[in-house]
Order: structure tokens, then C-alpha cells, then sequence
């Protein structure tokens, strides 16, 4: 396996390399990077045979090592200075396997991903405001066929986990093998003067600030990356998304003022990784209210086609002087699955629970807005997103067979849930300083209206009915010697007052032309193993290094 | 009798002759060719020995605000000296209108071409499309603030087709008519499809690259005139720009003095035929000195047509005198009559852009030009910036993909001699040696010709 992964640092590294001196073509070097597109110039082949359409494509690697040896600290023994350690298997091991005293992260690489996207755009030249958009994803996750330690992780082959969990994870997670997730999107765009109309298979992004908050109401496929997964930024939403099909219809009121509306009849939940995955799984919101040993999960009950069971979207933009922005309500489904508790039984004289996963309907009601100003000699944008989300169910503790008892006959009255009402909003400034620097300050703000303390939301075992982070999500500094083309960035995520943990990433990449960019990242956790978000990632430190081309 | 029919006779000869000699008279009855080429003033390059300065005085600047000066625009000539009749500052005014495509540039719609090179021989090309709404009648609005300290000054939508990671990038930038002490930065928002959302910017430092151009933001029309001094150093004459010489600099004379730019508002030399008997454009070189110390160049020395104030040449140099930038170093142009409202609109027809410390380049070709025709307002939003709509078709020039096909460097204009020029000397010699390779690779092809290389009538040969 070593020899394999120094296979492959030396063949990212050369190939880094001679990126790098291929600039040189004007010395009469061997590679001209100017014009360095294959693809691109096969598919100029296809593109003047059929006008009017337009073909493009991303070819990128993106591999993950892991940095802190093989089972760092061992399972189950206490990690140097904590006078308090987690149980055993609560840390360096898979998350979501079962616990063992043994059991530890003893592999090397976080992925080896082959991700490919062809998106084609075909606007009927007869009718230039109309075009047909299709967009397909493939993925290949090398992890699987070159990291055979990963798999080892699982336990000895005759072990549940690795009979049962590792090829759940395995399915999940190496390649992109249903339409669903191939054939991403697919849709007609019409845009006539004053509308824009969309019909088909899409997404939409609105974000103000760069992370999700009014778009927490479109579903994610968290398999592609988690909260805890650095890759889930920004650039990433495009492939986390879950498109669906749906209606929109925007249309233009004047020059201040334009309003939107969503008919969205494929409603789609939020996908998580199965258990055992390098990183933290989905794991069902009744966690903690029901022993999952000892529950029985009935078929979830989803949403029909049936118009009464449609989701509903109303964006009222505007923009009023210097202020930008919409406001938002949405009649939509949870995309997280509430387990409510049935019933409980006693079978076979043991006490049985019966839990039905179920989308619940909510609300979103907020405004986004953002706006510049001159201060401190430079120019500032400002960002500004909230919302209400109402009748979320939220687990409460109180209502858990530990709080009642195995067989208190309140179990059959109480579901384990409570209807609360969350508020949740996002507050940044952007600018920049000594010319190539620039700097992003995020402030994070969760409440839950009527918490109580068995709420474990927005953070368990804390008195607490809210919580801030602080996010400093970007420092950037370009070199203008390269004009522009190398960066260095430093991206901060840290819950100050609550809990201290932080993940950080250290970046740079490079812009090697039109068609090819390069990036090494570092990322680091920081934090308790017994704390919330990122501490429990404090051995999962990682070097990321992606080379992408576009075509 | 016969003595006094001689001497009538004469005297009828003589009157016959001084009327034919009487120029006034001759003028009078044989009007000059309108058309006639400008005459040429000077021999080439000529330094003043005392540089010609801005109105200073009091009852020439404005009461309210002081830093423009008093007089509605367009200003008549001023002639601050008997020969030279307007001074820097108001060059460099009148050059701003035309840089904003003067007043028939109400409403613009076009198209161009874009390549980039670095030091290392990386070439890097966009495809772009523009609309742009000026929201003001005549220029004097701006000059004064007739809509305000801040008052809107004009919206430009863009979008790119290419590179690939970009097709599809839109951007619109508000932009504010600003005082000192009252600065309204522009509001800039983008859709980025790699992103799939709008993004509001705060935009980067006035002195930063432009959009990863070799051109800072205030060279990309972000620069505010009232921030500088001015010295008129001298006059020259050029021949060449960005590859194109004679009537492809400035187009037509024949449209040019039949549209002049502000009719009847007397403006020196405006609807002159701008070429020389040679085909020579004579100039004015503006040197414009920042009052910011800190500000990072030194001055910069402007080359504007004596008869349009068309900005032809721009050096810019750091506070030691070395030449260290171009910002929009050589801009070609055409004049668009009846564009707005009869009025004469100006449009680029390419330009250079160049930073000699990075030896960093980019050369533009524009085309396509629309003007006056209606633009609405919901163009400026942000449903706009999403739709990805091309709503022309691609400009078709010939890309630019290797190195040797790249427009030759600039001419340093080592012979035009100056204190202010000196920097040109101390240029790196293997700066200097590279960029003469380049314009000698271009003689021997027969001379770089624009336009010949953009339609492809030219050049074929290069593959």
C-alpha cells in the first residue's frame, strides 16, 4: 500500500511539475499549456456540425492522505492529557461502527476520487431565448481498489461490519451508478423578455453569504461530503445539491423588483453516508430517544406525486438604492426524515419500538440582503441571510425510553419529538487590505423558540437555546507577480463561545491556463475529542491534493 | 483720354491684384477643403521647455466644488499659451467623455475578443459581450453634479462564452460619479456558474489588477481626474497603434469632420480631420501627477489627439521615473455618427494593455457597436445576470493561442527624449531584447496588422 501511495505523490507531484515548466513554451519548451485542451478541441468538432449547441467538461483527481498515522492513539486507550476520555471506539475508529477496544482508523487515504461532469446547452438557433440544458456526473472512487486497508477496518471478513456495512459504504461511495445521481440535471430554460422560465430536473442556488441558509430548503446528497467534510463549501454545492424536478417561473416586475415562484413535485430527502465511513454518518434524528437496538423502522412514509403533497417556493426580490435582495417563504417538506415512535410493544418479552421515518411539512419564511459601503478607506460588502423555519419536529430527551422507561405505557403517547420553531441567521462582511489580501468574517446565529431542556438542538447537554460560530471562512492573498494566477488562503471555521473546535484549511492553488488548476489543501481539526462538530475529527488531519481540468 | 482710360486701367489691374492676393478675400471666394489633412506643426517628438499648467486661480474654479473647474463642458479653448489652447486637466476631462464613448454613447451594445500573456509565454483569451447605460444627457452633468455628489453614473452588464470554466459569467457594475471626501465605491454583483448563484463583491483596491488584466481597476475606468495635476510636456507625433497605422487609428477622417463630437459648441479642433499630409496624428502629451503620494505610480505621461482628445498612448511610471506599466497602453478608435440623439458616439477598436515589470500583456479587439438603441433597465438585474444569454453571436475573431502569434510588444520610443521619459532607458536590456525580437518576428511577416489577424484576411500562414 505505501509503495502504491508513493506511486501516486510521485505521479501528482511530476505532474504537477511539468505543468509548470510546459508554461515555458515560448523558450521552445516541449508542451504548449496555452492550448492545452483535447477535449475541448474534439468537442469544437461536434459543436460546428450542430449550431446552436455548446459542450463543455470537468476532468478532475482529487485525492485525500491522511496525516496522522495509522491509529494514532489506539482505540479505546486515553488520548494524552484527557483525564476524561471518550468510550471506547468513540474515537479513531469509523464512525458509526460499533465500538470496540481494538478498533482504531488504520488507513490512509480519505479518497481517491475520478469525478467527470459533461454538461451540453443546445439553443435552437431559430429561437435564441430557448435552450435545453443536460448535465451528467460520473465518479469513480479509486479508495476502494487501491486502499485495501480501508476495507481491512472493518473487522476480519466473517465480521458483521464488514459483510454488512462496508459494501453499503462501498455501493454508496465508489462510483455514481444510478440515473439519479448520472443524469444530474435536465432541463429547458425559456427566457423570454421580462421572465425566465425553467422546467426540468434543476437546482438553484441564492445564496448571499457563502454557506447554505435560505437553501437549506433544497435537499443534499451528503454521501458527495458532509458539515464535518471540508468539501462541503461552496464550491462544492453544485455537486451536493440533489436536483429535482420542478417549475420555475421568474418574472421581472420593473427595474427594482422581480418575484419567484417554484413548483417543485419530485421531493427528494438528504442522503447521508452509511455507517462506517471515513467520515461521520447521517444518523437518524431519534438517535437517543429509542435503543436502535432494540426499534424496528417502518417503511418510510414519503411524499406522493399527488399535487397536495408539492412543494411550494415564493422569492420576492428587490433591490432598493444600494441594498439587494429577497425575501423568501417557502411551503416545503423537511428534507431530514423525523423518526416518530408508533408504538412500542413487548415481543418475544422484550419491549420493541416501532419508529416511522417521515418527512414532516414546514415553513421558511426570511429575508437575504447585502449591500457595500465605503469605510476605513476601502470598500465593504455586507451579507445578510435569516430565516424562520416553522414546525420542525426536534427530538426531546424527555420523551426517550431512557427518560420514560423501557416499558412506560406513555411511550405510545409521546412520538420522542416536539414542535419548535428554529431561527437561524448568518451575518458577514467582505474586504480587502494591502492591495492582494482579502478577507471574508461570517457570524453564525442558531435559536430554538421554547427549549426545553430534553431539546438537544442547536447543541446537546448545554443549557443553552442557542449557539454563535464564528466563521472567518477566507483570507486570501493572490501573488500579482503570477498575475493573479497563484493563491494562498487560509479558511478558519471555529464555535468560539460554545465549546471551543475549529477546522482549518490551508490552500494554495495555481492556475495553470484556461483549462488546468491545481490546489493543495491541509486541513486541520481542532478540538476535544468529547466535543461537538470538529473535535471528534482531531485525528483526521489531512493533505488534499486536486488537479482539474475544464473543458 | 487715351491717358486716363491707361490709368484707369491700372488702377482697375492693380485693384484686381491686391484682391487676388488678399488671402481673406482669397478665402472667401475659394473655400479650403474641409477634408484637407491637419497641418503638420511639428517635426516629431517636441518637448516644451516649460510645461504648460492647470488654471489655478480662483475665479476659474468651481465655487462649489473647486477641485473641477468653473466653465459649463465642453470648454472652449482656454489657451493657457498662445499656441497650446487647452490645459492638461481639461485634455484629460475631454479625453474622459471620449473614453466613455462621448455623448452619442448614451446606450452601448458590442462585442470583443481578449488575450492575455505572461512573462512565461502562458496564453489566456475571453470572449465578451457588453451593455452599458450612461444615466446622463451631456457630460457636464457629471463634471458638476447635476445628479448629485454620487449621483448615478452608468451600468455595465458583461458576460464571458469563454474560457470554458467561464462561459456563461455575467457581471453588473453600478457605478457612481464621486467627490472628494464622497466616494460611493461601484456596486458590483457577478453569476458565477461554478457556483450557480450571484455574488456581490466588494470589489478589490482601486490600484489592483482589473479581472486578472495588466490593468489596475482605476486604469479600467475607476481613475478620478480630480486626483491629479497636470503639465502639458510637449507634443509628438504618431504613426502606429496597437499594429495599425493611418486612418485604422481613428477610422474615416471623412466621418470625423462631418460629426463632430459637440457641434457648434466650439470646441478647438473638434470635426478637423485629425491625420497629417503623412498620415501622423499629432498629440498632446498630458503628464498627470497624482496629489496621493502614496499612490503606486509616480505620473503618467498621456498621449491625446490634438483634434478628437482621443487617448492614443499611455506610459505609467513609479515615483523613481522608471517605466514600470502601460495601464491601457495604445487604444485604436472609430467614430459612430448619429448615434444618439445626432450625436457622434466613439468606440474602441483595440486596445493594449501592458505591464513592463511583470511583462505581462493583453491585447483586445471590440466590434459589434450598437449605439442609442434602447437598452431597458431590468438588463441591470440580477434575474439578467443569471439567464446566460447570449443576445448575439459570437464576435469570430481569430483566437490567439500561441506565444508567436501574440501582437508584437509596443515601441519603446527610445529616441523621444525627456526628463520624464528617462525610465524608458532603464528598462530591463533583456526586456528590451525580447520585445525587439517580437516586433522584428512581426516585420519579417510583413508588419503586425489587427484587423488582418482578427477577420483572418491575413496571416493564414501561422498556424
Amino acid at each position: 500500500m505505501k509503495a502504491k501511495m508513493s506511486v501516486l505523490s510521485l505521479c501528482l507531484l511530476l505532474c504537477m511539475f511539468f505543468l509548470g515548466t510546459a508554461q515555458a513554451q515560448e523558450e521552445g519548451k516541449w508542451f504548449d499549456l496555452s492550448n492545452f485542451d483535447p477535449f475541448g478541441h474534439a468537442l469544437d468538432n461536434v459543436e460546428e456540425c450542430v449550431p446552436g449547441l455548446y459542450l463543455k467538461g470537468i476532468i478532475w483527481n482529487d485525492t485525500g492522505l491522511f496525516l496522522n498515522g495509522r491509529g494514532r492513539e489506539g482505540g479505546g486507550k486515553a488520548m494524552r492529557g484527557n483525564p476524561n476520555p471518550p468510550a471506547a471506539g468513540r474515537y479513531n475508529s469509523n464512525p458509526g461502527l460499533p465500538a470496540g477496544a481494538l478498533r482504531k482508523r488504520n488507513y490512509n487515504l480519505e479518497k481517491i476520487e475520478w469525478f467527470t461532469e459533461l454538461e451540453a446547452r443546445y439553443v435552437p438557433p431559430a429561437i435564441p431565448n430557448l435552450e435545453f440544458i443536460s448535465i451528467w456526473d460520473f465518479r469513480y472512487n479509486a479508495l476502494y481498489d487501491w486502499d485495501h486497508s480501508f476495507k481491512h477496518s472493518f473487522g476480519a471478513t466473517t465480521s458483521a461490519a464488514r459483510r454488512n456495512l462496508y459494501p453499503a459504504v462501498k455501493e454508496a461511495d465508489e462510483y455514481y451508478n444510478d440515473t439519479k445521481r448520472i443524469w444530474r440535471e435536465f432541463y429547458i430554460k425559456w427566457t423570454p423578455p421580462g421572465w425566465i422560465i425553467q422546467l426540468g430536473k434543476q437546482q438553484h442556488i441564492w445564496a448571499k453569504v457563502d454557506t447554505k441558509v435560505h437553501d437549506d430548503l433544497f435537499p443534499v446528497d451528503l454521501r458527495y461530503g458532509t458539515a464535518a467534510n471540508p468539501r462541503l463549501t461552496q464550491t462544492d454545492y453544485e455537486y451536493v445539491n440533489i436536483p429535482t424536478w420542478m417549475l420555475s417561473a421568474t418574472k421581472q416586475l420593473g427595474s427594482h423588483v422581480y418575484f419567484q415562484l417554484i413548483w417543485n413535485f419530485d421531493y427528494e430527502r438528504n442522503y447521508t453516508y452509511p455507517a462506517g465511513y471515513v467520515w461521520p454518518s447521517g444518523s437518524p434524528s431519534d438517535i437517543g430517544i429509542n435503543p436502535a437496538a432494540l426499534t424496528t423502522r417502518m417503511r418510510a412514509d414519503m411524499p406522493t406525486w399527488n399535487v397536495k403533497d408539492h412543494e411550494w417556493i415564493t422569492r420576492l426580490g428587490f433591490n432598493v438604492g444600494r441594498w439587494n435582495g429577497h425575501l423568501l417563504y417557502a411551503y416545503v417538506w423537511d428534507k431530514s426524515l423525523t423518526g416518530f415512535r408508533r408504538a412500542s410493544r413487548i415481543v418475544g418479552g422484550a419491549p420493541r419500538y416501532f419508529v416511522e421515518p417521515k418527512p414532516t411539512r414546514v415553513h421558511y419564511t426570511g429575508i437575504a440582503l447585502d449591500t457595500n459601503f465605503w469605510f476605513l478607506k476601502r470598500n465593504w460588502a455586507m451579507f445578510f441571510e435569516n430565516y424562520f423555519l416553522l414546525n420542525k419536529y426536534l427530538p426531546n430527551l424527555n420523551e426517550s425510553v431512557i427518560a420514560l422507561g423501557l416499558t412506560n405505557p406513555l411511550l405510545n403517547k409521546y412520538d420522542g419529538y416536539s414542535k419548535r420553531t428554529l431561527y437561524k441567521h448568518i451575518w458577514g462582511v467582505e474586504s480587502y487590505f494591502m492591495q492582494d489580501f482579502s478577507f471574508l468574517l461570517y457570524w453564525a446565529f442558531t435559536y430554538v423558540f421554547g427549549r426545553d431542556g430534553g431539546i438537544p438542538a442547536p447543541q446537546p447537554a448545554s443549557p443553552a437555546n442557542n449557539i454563535s460560530a464564528i466563521y472567518l471562512p477566507a483570507l486570501t492573498w493572490r501573488a500579482p507577480f503570477t498575475e493573479d494566477r497563484w493563491s494562498i488562503s487560509w479558511i478558519n471555521m471555529i464555535t468560539p463561545l460554545n465549546r471551543m473546535t475549529s477546522q482549518n484549511t490551508f490552500g494554495t492553488s495555481y492556475t495553470f491556463s484556461n483549462y488546468l488548476t491545481a490546489s493543495v489543501l491541509f486541513h486541520y481539526f481542532y478540538g476535544h475529542p468529547n466535543d461537538l462538530l470538529w473535535g471528534p475529527l482531531n485525528d483526521r488531519n489531512y493533505v488534499e491534493f486536486k488537479v482539474k481540468y475544464e473543458f | 483720354m487715351q491717358k486716363r482710360k491707361m490709368m484707369f486701367l491700372m488702377v482697375l489691374l492693380l485693384s484686381l491684384g491686391f484682391w487676388w492676393f488678399n488671402p481673406v478675400v482669397v478665402s472667401a471666394q475659394a473655400p479650403a477643403d474641409k477634408y484637407a489633412p491637419a497641418p503638420s506643426t511639428i517635426k516629431g517628438w517636441t518637448p516644451y521647455a516649460e510645461p504648460v499648467k492647470d488654471w489655478t486661480a480662483p475665479d476659474k474654479r468651481h465655487p462649489q466644488y473647486p477641485w473641477v473647474l468653473k466653465d459649463p463642458f465642453p470648454w472652449k479653448p482656454s489657451w493657457p499659451t498662445k499656441d497650446v489652447p487647452y490645459t492638461g486637466e481639461e485634455l484629460l476631462w475631454l479625453r474622459e467623455c471620449a473614453f466613455w464613448g462621448a455623448e452619442g454613447g448614451k446606450t452601448a451594445d458590442y462585442c470583443g475578443y481578449s488575450v492575455m500573456r505572461n512573462r512565461r509565454g502562458l496564453v489566456v483569451s475571453k470572449n465578451f459581450y457588453i451593455m452599458r447605460t450612461h444615466y446622463w444627457e451631456k457630460f457636464d452633468e457629471i463634471i458638476h453634479y447635476k445628479m448629485g455628489v454620487n449621483g448615478l453614473y452608468q451600468k455595465v452588464f458583461t458576460i464571458l462564452d469563454n474560457p470554458p470554466e467561464l462561459r456563461g459569467f455575467a457581471q453588473l457594475v453600478v457605478k457612481y460619479n464621486n467627490a472628494p471626501g464622497k466616494w460611493k465605491d461601484p456596486d458590483r454583483y457577478a453569476w458565477v456558474p461554478a457556483l450557480r448563484r450571484v455574488r456581490r463583491s466588494a470589489g478589490g483596491d482601486r490600484q489592483d489588477d482589473s479581472l486578472g488584466y495588466p490593468l489596475s481597476n482605476d486604469d479600467n475606468g475607476e481613475r478620478q481626474y480630480w486626483e491629479y495635476t497636470y503639465e502639458i510636456i510637449g507634443e509628438d507625433i504618431l504613426y502606429e497603434v496597437n499594429g495599425a497605422r493611418g486612418q485604422a487609428i481613428l477610422g474615416d477622417p471623412k466621418v470625423i469632420v462631418d460629426n463632430p463630437i459637440y457641434p457648434g459648441a466650439g470646441v478647438w479642433g473638434d470635426g478637423q480631420n485629425p491625420y497629417r499630409e503623412d498620415g501622423g496624428l499629432e498629440c498632446w502629451v498630458v503628464k498627470l501627477t497624482p496629489k496621493d503620494p502614496k499612490y503606486y505610480l509616480g505620473y503618467i505621461l498621456d498621449w491625446i489627439e490634438k483634434r478628437t482628445k482621443l487617448p492614443l498612448h499611455e506610459e505609467q511610471y513609479d515615483h523613481e521615473g522608471n517605466y514600470i506599466r502601460m495601464g491601457i497602453g495604445e487604444q485604436s478608435w472609430k467614430a459612430y455618427p448619429n448615434s444618439y440623439k445626432g450625436r457622434v458616439a466613439w468606440g474602441r477598436t483595440t486596445i493594449l494593455l501592458g505591464d513592463w515589470q511583470r511583462d505581462f500583456w493583453g491585447m483586445a479587439w471590440y466590434g459589434g457597436f450598437k449605439y442609442g438603441q434602447p437598452i431597458p433597465d431590468t438588463k441591470y438585474t440580477i434575474p439578467e445576470l443569471q439567464k446566460e444569454y447570449f443576445w448575439r453571436p459570437v464576435p469570430g475573431y481569430r483566437p490567439v493561442t500561441k506565444i508567436d502569434h501574440f501582437p508584437p510588444y509596443p515601441y519603446f520610443y527610445l529616441e523621444k527624449k525627456c526628463k520624464d521619459r528617462v525610465g524608458v532607458e532603464r528598462l530591463d536590456p533583456e526586456l528590451i531584447k525580447k520585445a525587439r525580437a517580437s516586433q522584428d518576428m512581426w516585420k519579417a511577416r510583413g508588419g503586425y496588422d489587427p484587423w488582418g489577424w482578427a477577420n483572418g484576411t491575413k496571416f493564414q500562414e501561422l498556424k
